[in-house]
């Protein structure tokens, strides 16, 4: 169904096409590098009734849905949701009938399909992420390779929940980045490390009140609001760390600095906490391995402290509609900053971010169509190296 | 502090490669499905070293016995066992009673204040906490105990071999020794009825016969023997009785 100047939706439910006029109908379909599922969350006006009266908001439905311009059919929002919760108001005022507007939300359909399971495997994470999302039709697959093969064990749970719980904060990647699991709103699966994401091309965007006639519409920030993690989460003092002998039981010290989260000890067993149980990026730091296991049971601990790091800088920006705009994508922003000679963009906060999370909306009520994205950064890369924020977040 | 999650499991193989006491676990029901090849070798919980040196005790579990092993996380890197699953129809405490009364050295007590191993074969160790009555009831109805008394006692359906190289076993008391045999009874219980040595014996019997040889020729008879008949010849008595220490022996001596 066409909505507006090139727009067009497609909602099927039960494999019929649901055809409502264009206001009655607002929605947004979001993603997120944190979530594995993306989610669906919308309104209809359903004023007569009959759309609940036939079933078609109960929950256990699955809605299909396509969103995109009709000239550019690369890039389209997609996926199939099942409805998990459905909600109507008091009906309005005047009206005969048990109608009104239907609040729905659901999540991706890979979540209705997840079944527990105690299976084992013994391979590479990133194998273990690809055979267990191989049973859906994804739209496509993205997936960075890790390194060590070790028995990995499913413990009687999902797939989505084994994937997001214990296989993604136990990976890391070669150039020592986490690793994040996400459906993304092309429909398709991820299992990307940060260096991977971050280091992809970038579309430039600007927020530039003073001199927007020079530049394309598409490509301008409509709105704009930034705020950063608290250092009240980065440890300031120095920490502990124990090791112990296999050999003899002793106990060893070592005194790690405020920007060291882990360090392989000498030998042998290590434990390693501070006084709070927690680290710098508000990770839970007591862990437990031996020096001889393999590499990654040293290191996914060291590279998953960092996790929350990359994070620090965060804007929410609004957007024309740009379907090609996803969780792990990445995008330049430039913001306006006259100077007494020229105008100019600024230094301080301009630079490459990551697409933490997108929503793409349809809002009938005012019929337009936009994209809202949660971009991130650690920090600008030109702070020098002997300042604090960068001393501890490295 | 260290959070650890508790998990079910059975014992999959006993024989570790690396003879360290390990088992391998498969936890129940998360890894029901899971290969054995992948399974992980879970090192015990209790035993292990009491010192820094070569004290270590270690605990043997059958394939299949249930456990109770733990892990720092549900992601199961690593974890330990730490001791059998108690089975409430298998576990009969009438059983052990029986086993322990039919010792009758001593009465078994209360279950409260006994404890006990019990071992595949029905062999039972036991000690109770409140009298001190302590040992091993073998499963053939062999038995060595402390009594409640502090006496102890070795009973076997088979034999009671007791060797030592270069050294002595000395049985000594205050009161006296007693050998029951079917063949009959020694008894040692005093100063005055010590055990004869052998030269002491043999010196006695040389005493005898050379008293007997003396009253022979002391008779008035003395030099004749049996009667006197045609054709009269008359037979000097040269006296010949020796005795046979060498194989000499007692079917029963009591020294009392």
């Amino acid at each position: 169904m066409q909505l507006d100047k090139g727009l067009f939706v497609e909602i099927k439910t039960n494999g019929k096409e649901l055809v409502i006029p264009a206001d009655w109908l607002s929605f947004s379909i979001n993603d997120s590098i944190h979530s594995i599922y993306n989610s669906f969350d919308s309104s209809i006006l359903d004023r007569s009734g009959k759309i609940s009266e036939v079933l078609l908001t109960t929950p256990g439905n699955i809605f299909s849905i396509k969103f995109g311009k009709e000239y550019d059919m690369e890039n389209i929002v997609e996926g199939s949701f099942v409805i998990n919760d459905d909600k109507m108001a008091s009906p309005d005022e005047g009206s005969k009938v048990y109608g009104g507007k239907v609040d729905l939300f659901g999540y991706h359909e890979w979540f209705n399909l997840q079944q527990e399971s105690s299976a084992s495997f013994k391979t590479k994470a990133s194998s273990v992420a690809n055979t267990l999302t191989n049973s859906y039709p994804w739209k496509g697959k993205n997936i960075t390779s890790t390194q060590e093969t070790k028995a990995w064990f499913q413990g009687l749970r999902t797939p989505a929940r084994f994937i997001q719980e214990i296989v993604t904060p136990k990976s890391f990647s070669n150039s020592l980045t986490p690793f994040f699991a996400f459906i993304n709103n092309k429909n398709e699966f991820n299992f990307l490390d940060y260096s991977t994401m971050f280091t992809g091309s970038a579309k430039n965007f600007y927020y530039s009140p003073g001199a927007s006639e020079n530049l394309d519409p598409s490509t301008l920030i409509h709105g704009i609001s930034r705020w950063s993690e608290s250092l009240k989460k980065a440890k300031m003092t120095k920490k502990k760390m124990s090791y112990r002998i296999t050999d003899s039981g002793e106990l060893e010290k070592l005194e790690l600095n405020s920007n060291d989260f882990y360090k392989k000890p000498p030998s042998d067993i290590y434990l390693v906490s501070n006084q709070e149980g927690r680290g710098p990026t508000n990770h839970i730091t007591t862990v437990y391995g031996r020096a001889g296991e393999s590499i990654s049971d040293m290191s996914y601990n060291e590279v998953n402290e960092m996790r929350e790091s990359f994070f620090r800088e965060r804007f929410i920006i609004l957007l024309s509609f740009d379907p090609s705009l996803v969780a792990g994508k990445t995008i330049n922003i430039y913001l306006y900053l006259p100077t007494d000679t020229n105008d100019s963009y600024s230094v301080r906060f301009s630079g490459k971010y990551l697409v933490e999370a997108s929503s793409h909306i349809w809002s009938g009520e005012t019929k337009s169509a936009m994209t809202k994205l949660v971009i991130s950064r650690k920090y600008n890369s030109s702070i020098p190296d002997d300042f604090q924020l960068k001393r501890i977040f490295k | 502090m260290i959070p650890v999650e508790l998990f079910y499991g059975i014992v999959e193989d006993n024989n570790d490669p690396l003879e360290k006491g390990r088992l391998k676990i498969r936890l129940l029901p998360e890894m029901e499905e899971a290969s054995s090849d992948h399974l992980p070798w879970l090192e015990p919980f209790f035993g292990g070293q009491n010192t820094k040196t070569t004290a270590y005790i270690k605990e043997s579990y059958d394939i299949g016995a249930p456990l109770w092993c733990f892990f720092y996380s549900s992601s199961f890197t690593r974890g330990w066992y730490i001791t059998g699953v108690f089975l409430e129809t298998p576990f009969n405490f009438d059983s052990i009673k029986s086993d322990l009364s039919s010792i009758a050295e001593d009465e078994v007590g209360e279950a409260s204040n006994i404890s006990f191993s019990r071992y595949r074969n029905g062999t039972v160790e036991f000690k109770d906490n409140s009298s001190g009555y302590m040992g091993v009831y073998h499963a053939s109805g062999s038995y060595a105990i402390f009594d409640s008394n502090g006496g102890i006692v070795a009973y076997s359906k088979s034999n009671i071999k007791m060797y030592t190289d270069d050294n002595m076993i000395e049985l000594k008391d205050t009161a006296g020794i007693v050998i029951n045999s079917g063949a009959g009874t020694i008894t040692f219980n005093g100063s005055g009825n010590t055990l004869v040595k052998y030269s002491e014996l043999s010196r006695i019997l040389s005493a005898i016969t050379s008293n007997m040889d003396a009253r022979i020729l002391s008779d008035p008879i003395s030099g004749v023997c049996g009667p006197v008949l045609p054709p009269f010849t008359i037979a000097t008595y040269a006296p010949t009785l020796t005795t046979d220490k060498i194989n000499m022996n007692a079917d029963k001596l009591e020294t009392s």
